[in-house]
């Protein structure tokens, strides 16, 4: 019998002291049937990655609401290169500017989520890449 | 990763093996059966600490900080978290984690969070497995961090050597400590969040509680800390080492690993019965008269459920 469930972390990089968001797709994502690994704020790059790996998630889900996409998420695309992790689904979300999406795609990130799309949105896509994988 | 692969970077102490082992045998896919094959008689065994309690109770606060310690000889430390899969959703938020993150990318530490999946009492197969698959990847000690709520804290008793159990003050109701079957199973009493008030009622209720049965050789301590503060801490550990030291001179050790052989076989039965047995018959024609028949006030379910089992051999 197989029991495949999506592993999922939700982490929030950098100096972030607000995590409703991120608890909400937490939630969301819960009630969609998935294994949410919450490590919570104030996280490295390399305790994000870290944890990833140990954990053997799916799907990593960074937060920000402060600027921190702009360094630290790709640091975490980075680190997840050099363990040769790039099957991971990289997701970024919170107040990410239009001009910065496009440099995280490139650095491997698969979709930026904003305010106002809904977490039926991100259940979906992850759903939708984890079965193509 | 292939089987091989996974076996042999186990043993290597490859985390990235171990992870990918895990996930393999806690889904039960094709290839665990091997892995555990390979892997257990080429493991050892490891010191095995459940930690237990109500929800709150700074459990896993205190797990981070007895592996910074139990670290100390440079021994591998696995850490099991575990919380409840939600009966509606399948899903379950692991939150363990959170209070260890220090610990993350630590060198010997290994943190993995698992979900219950569904399993209201009794002993979790994955989790048996996977403690065999930390002992192969060389972990000396395994900490088993859970809820205890209904019966899971009863259940890690049976699978640990050492068996922790964590309250605070101000549960309330000192009859919920007395009912929950708690007092019967931890080997070491740990009053956590010991600067809230009611934390030496507690103490002493505690030692009350505990101090009536004179037979048994180990009488287990209570203690106060502040796993917060770092209080307390250095005590903790040197009793948790005693009571290592006390199942390896007595013969207490050898029956405890004699009992979870006992309960570990019982439970993966179990499993393999409900497959092969319980599902198959989910949702069959039997199966939906039978529910018919039980809502109709026709047939007592027991009597239903030994038909369709009866219906089932018979048909074979």
């Amino acid at each position: 019998m197989d029991e495949r469930r999506i592993r999922v972390l939700i982490a929030k990089p950098g100096l972030d002291g607000h995590d409703r968001g991120a608890k909400v797709v937490a939630q969301a994502l819960r009630d969609a049937g998935m294994e949410v690994i919450y490590t919570g704020l104030r996280r490295t790059p390399a305790q994000i990655v870290s944890a990833a790996l140990q954990e053997d998630v799916q799907v990593i889900g960074l937060s920000s609401l402060s600027g921190a996409h702009t360094h630290l998420f790709p640091q975490v695309a980075e680190l997840l290169a050099e363990k040769g992790r790039q099957d991971i689904i990289l997701l970024g979300g919170g107040i990410i500017p239009e001009k910065d999406r496009k440099p995280l795609y490139e650095k491997g990130f698969h979709r930026i989520f904003t305010p106002g799309e809904s977490t039926k949105e991100i259940v979906s896509f992850i759903q939708e890449q984890v079965a193509c994988r | 990763m292939n089987t091989q692969e996974i076996t042999a970077g186990i043993l290597k102490h490859d985390e990235a093996a171990l992870a990918r082992g895990i996930t393999l045998t806690e889904n039960r896919s094709k290839g665990y059966l091997e892995l555990l094959a390979c892997l257990y008689p080429a493991s050892s065994p490891a010191w095995i600490i459940g930690i237990t309690g109500p929800p709150g109770g700074g459990k896993s606060t205190l797990t981070g900080k007895l592996v910074a310690s139990l670290r100390t000889d440079n021994k591998r430390v696995g850490v099991i978290a575990i919380d409840p899969t939600s009966p509606f959703s399948g899903g379950a938020i692991l939150g363990d984690r959170i209070r260890m993150m220090d610990l993350a990318g630590r060198a010997g530490v290994f943190i993995r969070s698992m979900a219950s999946r569904g399993l209201l009492g009794g002993l979790s197969p994955a989790l048996i497995d996977t403690i065999a698959l930390m002992e192969a990847f060389g972990c000396g000690v395994v900490i088993i961090e859970t809820v205890g709520v209904g019966q899971s804290e009863v259940d890690i008793a049976g699978v640990a050597d050492t068996t922790l159990v964590v309250l605070m003050p101000g549960i309330g109701d000192e009859m919920q400590v007395l009912k929950a079957g708690l007092m019967e199973i931890g080997d070491i009493f740990v009053v956590n969040k010991a600067d809230r008030e009611g934390a030496d009622e507690l103490e002493s209720l505690l030692h009350a509680m505990l101090s009536h049965n004179e037979e048994e050789k180990w009488v287990p301590p209570v203690l106060k800390t502040s796993a917060h503060q770092g209080k307390g801490l250095d005590r903790l550990l040197k009793i948790l080492l005693k009571h290592c030291r006390y199942l390896g001179e007595t013969g207490v050790g050898r029956e405890k690993t004699k009992k979870r052989a006992e309960l570990a076989l019982k439970a993966h039965l179990e499993t393999i019965l409900k497959g092969r047995f319980i599902a198959p018959l989910v949702g069959t024609p039997a199966w939906r008269e039978g529910i018919q028949s039980i809502v109709e006030r026709k047939t007592a379910s027991v009597e239903v459920a030994r038909n369709l089992l009866a219906g089932e051999f018979n048909g074979r």
